[in-house]
């Protein structure tokens, strides 16, 4: 039943105290954020806890949601503001991500690696371009979600999006990164 | 975009895709939501708890206020009742007492007379009943100012501040011997 309900309705059924639609929001969205999170954040094993502070935040925030932009713009552009609260609480001490892998289980390691190798990619793009690969390209938002989500014109995503690839092709060699 | 770069972004897109959570996260996320939601639900409880309590206790005051007899003051305070404590600053209460041998302050001493002699001119004052004979004559702009008696509590004055003065003397004797 919930499951079939888009995300506007799932935060109206949330504001008449239904905490379940609330939990299928969860739900839908974790797996995005977490994503988000971990290659936005310098200290990437953050992720779980800015996803967290993320719903934390949207459990206050629906309850006066206006529906001026789709919840799930919403919860993007609060990962993004909490990543960026968090890495400006962490400065930049885990760099050396290999050290930092070393003594986790091999699924995690393996997560761990992928990680690395999309963050090595995005971190050679300047932050507006690195947003909108990610968002465009990866996690394949529209053209106006994404800008909704970096509060610009769809022009600008548009644009930017064209000066990223350009970047990448310019690093083709260092674009290389999976093999 | 040559193709060597979009099949890398390709290839790119798949591994974000591949980032998983840690199964319990969804979990966690689930119990910190219900722990968030019992403290926000419980918070009205306790507003309405602390609002009975706080109605029960006014009612309980003005209850109390309404069965006080009238004669007495009120709670609230009025502005032109000044309370026990509160020192008027016109009044000073004369210090010196006969028989009294306590040394009073010097600041006190010219300014506690001065009371004393004000109260006496103002006994020898009729009062308005007296006046009522007294026929009020228009005062012609040549007529000269009336004659002001001399004031005769000056000497008496004099002659107290005189005593003060000499008893002074008398006990500052005794205590340097």
């Amino acid at each position: 039943m919930l499951q079939q309900l888009t995300d506007k309705a799932l935060v109206k059924r949330y504001q008449h105290h239904d905490l379940d639609a609330f939990t299928e929001l969860a739900r839908r969205h974790h797996q995005r954020l977490y994503r988000l999170a971990a290659v936005q954040l310098i200290d990437a094993s953050s992720a779980d806890d800015v996803t967290q502070e993320v719903f934390m935040r949207a459990l206050k925030g629906f309850k006066s949601f206006l529906f001026l932009a789709e919840p799930s713009t919403w919860l993007y552009r609060t990962t993004k503001n909490v990543c960026r609260e968090f890495n400006r609480r962490k400065p930049a001490q885990v760099e050396d991500e290999e050290e930092y892998a070393t003594g986790l289980p091999e699924e995690a390691l393996a997560s761990q690696r992928t990680i690395g190798q999309v963050r090595r990619l995005v971190k050679q793009l300047p932050e507006r371009q690195r947003d909108v690969v990610m968002l465009r390209i990866f996690e394949e938002l529209s053209v106006e979600q994404t800008a909704t989500i970096m509060n610009c014109r769809p022009g600008t995503v548009k644009a930017l999006l064209h000066k990223a690839m350009q970047t990448l092709r310019k690093n083709a060699d260092n674009v290389e990164l999976l093999q | 975009m040559t193709d060597d770069t979009q099949q890398n972004l390709d290839e790119l897109a798949q591994a974000y895709q591949s980032i998983e959570p840690p199964p319990e996260l969804l979990h966690r996320i689930c119990e910190q939501v219900q722990q968030e939601e019992q403290q926000t639900s419980s918070l009205p409880v306790w507003g309405a708890v602390a609002t009975a309590v706080v109605c029960v206790a006014l009612a309980m005051l003005f209850t109390f206020d309404l069965h006080r007899p009238v004669d007495k003051p009120r709670l609230a305070v009025e502005p032109n009742i000044i309370g026990p404590n509160t020192i008027e600053p016109n009044i000073i209460e004369p210090s010196i007492s006969s028989g009294d041998l306590q040394i009073p302050a010097l600041s006190s001493l010219t300014t506690s007379v001065a009371p004393t002699t004000e109260s006496k001119t103002r006994a020898q004052l009729p009062s308005l009943g007296d006046l009522s004979g007294i026929s009020l004559t228009p005062i012609s702009p040549t007529a000269k100012p009336p004659q002001q008696p001399a004031p005769e509590n000056s000497n008496r004055s004099s002659d107290i501040s005189t005593d003060i003065f000499e008893f002074l003397e008398e006990h500052n004797h005794d205590n340097t011997v």
